[in-house]
């Protein structure tokens, strides 16, 4: 027999969270969701009461459930905005198919969507980067020209904050990669909240404490159609390897995410993400005279 | 096996990398009467090999770091897990936690 929701006390449950031990109907985890993320909106301060919000979508279950968490938090703030942003990476037959299903999901919910591209923007598309001789992995390229790009595309629509998809099995991943690497600057910069840099818009990360189980629930409990595949060009192996480290261990020992992701707010610094001074190409904030952005797309 | 049990019949609904490693949306398979999830799993996987690479994590023995596998509608950690009742006309759904994006 179904066991009865924790939260009402009414319905039955269809979701068990092991970390909480807390058992929701789906109208309990949908606005749970939405609470947690109201939550972390207003303990990270990421918006104002009239914000223009760019939203990073991609297409995938994490920026799909963004955009419509996001849709339902801000019709309570009649001041406030909400824009979609993606990025057309050039990856044939993934992203293309990936961006329709961005665009019905804005349709649906009346959101405007500006789209931009690596081509116009560093004159070579994945595609391309992923065929020529390169020094880095294709992730490398891709989430560095990614950032840039959705930062210009925010830019373009005149947003002062870009919201992305990052769930706290990404940003779990993260911290554990900048500790393994011993990138200290890294884990000095850690902020879901973002910080405002002059010459960037502040990046928020509104589902920093949702973890990706519960945002694929979502997305499918909701009907949301979402991109199902990974990138074919996906090839990170630390993350795929601490990915796997994070999963097992959070079956064996429910919450490890959520302290991996703690001690990452613990152990920051306030010195800025080691940003010294600006990128002499573009005039952005970077951590030497050339940005990573201009680097790997050959501007320097 | 000592005696004979009826077949029950049990609908597989497979999302993302699991569509892609059976070459299939979805497929019927049957288990015997009184089986449980994890049963219906090993049949799975009996019968299309190259979903055990993707669904099931062996150092830990489970689906469960790969996938929310749903029991009509239920997620199966929400049951019993992998020692879920299944009943004759149950719908599985097989989800990846990791997608694209």
């Amino acid at each position: 027999m179904t066991p009865i929701c924790t939260r009402c006390r009414e319905a039955p449950s269809i979701y068990y969270r092991p970390y909480s031990g807390e058992r929701l109907c789906g109208a309990c985890f949908n606005e749970s969701l939405l609470e947690r993320v109201k939550k972390t909106v207003g303990k990270y301060d990421m918006f104002e009461y009239d914000s223009r919000i760019a939203v990073g979508v991609s297409g995938g279950k994490d920026s799909l459930t963004l955009l419509r968490l996001l849709d339902e938090l801000e019709r309570d703030r009649p001041y406030a905005e909400l824009v979609a942003v993606c990025v057309d990476e050039g990856v044939t037959g993934y992203r293309d198919e990936a961006l329709s299903l961005a665009e019905k999901s804005c349709r649906e919910l009346g959101v405007e969507l500006h789209r931009v591209g690596f081509g116009e923007l560093f004159g070579e598309t994945m595609d391309e980067i992923a065929a020529r001789d390169r020094e880095l992995g294709t992730c490398s390229y891709c989430g560095v020209l990614r950032r840039r790009a959705l930062d210009e595309a925010a830019k373009a629509v005149d947003a002062d904050r870009l919201a992305t998809g990052h769930n706290l099995d990404d940003v779990a991943q993260g911290v554990l990669m900048n500790v393994l690497r011993g990138d200290v600057v890294r884990i000095d910069g850690f902020h879901p909240g973002g910080r405002s840099l002059e010459g960037f818009v502040r990046r928020v990360k509104p589902l920093c404490e949702v973890p990706e189980r519960e945002t694929t629930f979502y997305a499918y409990v909701n009907g949301l159609e979402f991109q199902s595949l990974p990138c074919p060009y996906a090839e990170e192996a630390m993350r795929s390897d601490v990915r796997r480290f994070l999963n097992r261990m959070e079956v064996s020992h429910p919450g490890t995410k959520f302290t991996v992701y703690r001690t990452g707010l613990k152990i920051r610094g306030r010195g800025g993400g080691g940003v010294v001074g600006r990128c002499r190409v573009c005039g952005r904030p970077a951590r030497g005279d050339l940005c990573r952005a201009c680097e790997l797309s050959g501007r320097g | 096996m000592s005696g004979w049990s009826a077949a029950m019949r049990v609908e597989v609904r497979l999302i993302g990398v699991f569509r892609e490693a059976a070459g299939s949306t979805g497929l019927v398979i049957e288990v015997e009467e009184g089986s449980r999830l994890v049963d219906v799993v090993d049949r799975l996987v009996e019968r299309v090999p190259g979903l055990g690479d993707v669904l099931v994590d062996r150092v830990v023995d489970s689906y469960a770091p790969n996938a929310l596998v749903l029991v009509d509608g239920v997620e199966a950690s929400n049951l019993e897990g992998p020692m879920t009742p299944i009943g004759d006309g149950s719908t599985l759904v097989l989800l990846p936690v990791t997608h694209g994006g």
